[in-house]
């Protein structure tokens, strides 16, 4: 392991609008994250990269950046695992607000459009919310998903198209439809079938390779286009029917 | 306060093997779509020349010679259809075990894939010798 | 920010991704040995057309084929504009390959 680790960090000022690249080099340690690099830059030399973070331990999905061309967690890379001199940017596909701090607005607003809730807790059910381990295990991995927007930044379609619902909405999406207890089933898949929905992707496959929660939104992605189609022609009969 | 925006650049497609990998899957599309368009042609051609044969049989060479045209390339045609086609089958059949309605790991994955390779090839076996044996 | 608006499942997309879907299974499993053996049997020489069956698999297959990869160039295009890249390449090619047709005949010919 080198003496010290060479960082070199996109930098952006609002106010300026001017863009650069900063270099600082941190003191190498077998234990030290890139999130740790960069509070070390900004309490050693004073530098004010603005980032976000909060729990440290990759469960809150905060620290989403590029390093070395790669979306990941700040807190959950080791800068011992890099190839220096180890370049960190601002998550792509988002608008960049200062340094690594990027606007996520338009994907949460995606998010929201999955209908990302069960109605159990407005039914009239007095009974305990019960799901056997089998049921659970159908959504546990998708479950997982911390809204990290990782897969927002690799996926080149919401890249090009702002309007995709994107990867983690539609994960989301099979998550609450695979939920035993839901009931507005329909409702989010005439939603994750619009126009905007799941038939933009094309399958690069990219978001389930950032995942850092191992969700596969590409292969959930998949079963829903599956099931978009039978939604479809369930609605073709049904307003046949009316 | 200013936000600037963050857009793929012009050469995203490079940038990355899976985008990389991801386009020649896809292009396989265009080899399948010139072999099938290659004997749309072929085929219009055969029965054109057919038609003259059986009522212009004086037909002037000049325009029997373009009818067999498509004839010349027919195997630099059939090597590109079979590329793309072989590429589209060993690409779809790795993407079908994400389609299952179950979950499954990525060795599953794997083995899933491998069965379905061998499935296409006693498929494509069985086929093939069953119309040899009747020709 | 709009929660509540109802969004309407786009049925014609859902029906065209099922048609690629199916074609794309079809010839992932069936084109590469029928192309195959129009490379290694006497089609060549003496196409099948009087088999009424023959005719019928065919035609399916150049629809599933044709249909499929199109649809797959259409939804990989996003913002490479392909289409006129394309067209310069198919018209260069074609050019090309008329130029050395009509030579070969000509000098064939006179």
């Amino acid at each position: 392991m080198p003496k010290n680790f060479s960082i070199k960090i996109k930098r952006y000022d609002p106010g300026t609008g001017k863009i650069w690249f900063e270099t600082h080099k941190v003191p190498a340690d077998p234990k030290l994250t890139i999130l740790d690099a960069v509070r070390a830059i900004n309490e050693g030399k004073q530098a004010s990269v603005s980032h976000r973070s909060s729990c440290q331990m990759g469960i809150c999905g905060s620290c989403g950046a590029i390093v070395n061309g790669k979306p990941v967690l700040m807190c959950s890379t080791f800068c011992k695992d890099l190839k220096t001199p180890i370049t960190i940017e601002p998550l792509k596909n988002f608008p960049i607000v200062k340094d690594l701090v990027v606007d996520t607005d338009n994907a949460m607003d995606k998010m929201r459009e999955a209908l990302p809730y069960t109605t159990y807790a407005t039914s009239k059910s007095k009974s305990a919310s019960k799901q056997t381990p089998r049921q659970l295990n159908r959504i546990k991995e998708t479950s997982q998903c911390i809204k990290c927007m990782l897969c927002y930044s690799a996926c080149p379609i919401f890249g090009l198209d702002k309007e995709f619902i994107g990867p983690a909405a539609i994960a989301t999406g099979w998550r609450y439809n695979k939920d035993t207890r839901d009931k507005i089933t329909n409702k989010r898949m005439d939603s994750l079938t619009s126009k905007d929905g799941v038939w933009k992707c094309s399958f690069i496959g990219e978001c389930s390779n950032v995942c850092p929660k191992s969700v596969d939104p590409a292969g959930a992605i998949q079963k829903m286009k599956v099931m978009g189609v039978l939604h479809s022609a369930k609605s073709i009969v049904k307003r046949k029917k009316k | 306060m200013k936000k600037i925006q963050n857009k793929p650049g012009e050469k995203w497609w490079n940038e990355k093997p899976s985008y990389r990998l991801y386009y020649i899957r896809e292009y396989s599309g265009i080899l399948i779509a010139l072999w099938a368009l290659y004997w749309i042609g072929f085929s219009i051609a055969i029965l054109i020349a057919r038609i003259l044969i059986e009522y212009l049989p004086e037909t002037n060479t000049a325009f029997g010679h373009i009818l067999f045209l498509p004839l010349k390339y027919y195997f630099l045609f059939t090597a590109i259809g079979l590329a793309g086609a072989v590429i589209h089958t060993i690409t779809w059949l790795q993407s079908m075990p994400n389609i299952f309605p179950f979950r499954l790991s990525k060795f599953q994955k794997g083995v899933a894939f491998g069965v379905l390779i061998l499935v296409w090839i006693g498929l494509s076996a069985v086929i093939y010798l069953t119309i040899r044996s009747q020709l | 920010m709009n929660t509540t608006s109802h969004k309407k499942p786009a049925l014609s997309k859902s029906f065209l991704w099922a048609l690629f879907s199916g074609s794309a299974t079809l010839t992932a499993f069936l084109l590469p040995v029928f192309i195959f053996l129009t490379l290694t049997t006497p089609f060549v020489f003496a196409p099948p057309f009087d088999d009424w069956i023959m005719v019928v698999i065919l035609i399916i297959m150049l629809a599933a084929a044709l249909y499929h990869s199109v649809y797959r160039i259409i939804a990989s295009n996003h913002d490479l504009k392909l289409g006129k890249k394309f067209f310069q390449w198919i018209v260069v090619l074609g050019g090309i390959i008329i130029i050395l047709e009509l030579g070969h005949f000509f000098i064939n010919t006179y």
